[in-house]
């Protein structure tokens, strides 16, 4: 038997983009500032991080206007959702202490 | 990765999850919000039926548009918005249609119905106030 830590996503291992495709599966949509102060990270740095799962077709990137400002909306694409429960399906796992048996 | 660093990974997911979740609360006021809106318009239809109609509607526009842009200034758009939003709206829409319907051609002079028929246009809101509550508070 495959031991979990094969099956963990490896765009989604990386802590911080963990933390952000946690924060989006709550919910249908959030907006980059808010998943920036959830996350605790930089504009930057989440800009940065975001690229990475746009790229993966994990997340979707959205322009809306309210008024003469330009807001940015970032939600999960169904395949980073799913990604992500494959994920945590295998940190649960991990977690449980399954594959200790095979010397981890 | 060894046990612990998943266990505390899956934690630190639980707690962004909470924290955005109960940012998607605001959908329960709204529909609270527009099932009180909807309880006052048809009891106005009903015991007032010399309100002209076109002043009723235009208030209830203003304050369904006034909503409408409040929820759209949230910072978080709760899980299954749009289904739950649209099934609150065709719901109400029957009931609304039904109970103006049936007031208007059989029970003009009876407040009982119109109290009944303004209880039945709050029942959608209220029922997806709940299920949004609900699901503010489950988690990973």
């Amino acid at each position: 038997m495959s031991h979990p830590r094969n099956r963990l996503d490896e765009v989604i291992h990386s802590p911080v983009r963990f933390s952000i495709v946690a924060a989006l599966s709550a919910s249908d949509q959030a907006e980059f500032r808010f998943v920036r102060d959830a996350v605790e990270i930089s504009d930057s740095a989440l800009s940065k991080q975001i690229s990475v799962l746009e790229k993966a077709e994990y997340v979707k990137v959205g322009k809306f206007s309210v008024g003469r400002r330009t807001r940015t909306s970032l939600s999960l694409t169904a395949k980073g959702r799913e990604a992500f429960a494959e994920h945590v399906r295998a940190l649960r796992e991990i977690a449980a202490g399954a594959g200790l048996a095979e010397g981890d | 990765m060894q046990e612990q660093e998943a266990h505390d990974a899956l934690e630190q997911a639980q707690v962004l999850e909470r924290k955005v979740r109960r940012h998607g609360v605001w959908m329960a006021t709204y529909c609270v919000l527009y099932s009180a809106v909807s309880f006052v318009l048809v009891l106005t239809v009903g015991l007032f039926p010399g309100t002209p109609t076109f002043v009723m509607m235009a208030v209830f526009f203003v304050l369904v548009a006034a909503l409408v842009v409040w929820a759209s200034t949230r910072p978080v758009t709760p899980r299954h918005f749009v289904r739950l939003h649209t099934a609150m709206i065709l719901s109400w829409t029957v009931c609304y249609t039904l109970g103006l319907l049936i007031g208007r051609l059989y029970f003009m002079e009876n407040p009982t119905w119109w109290f009944l028929a303004a209880a039945a246009t709050v029942l959608p809101g209220l029922i997806v106030a709940l299920v949004s509550l609900r699901q503010s508070r489950s988690v990973l």
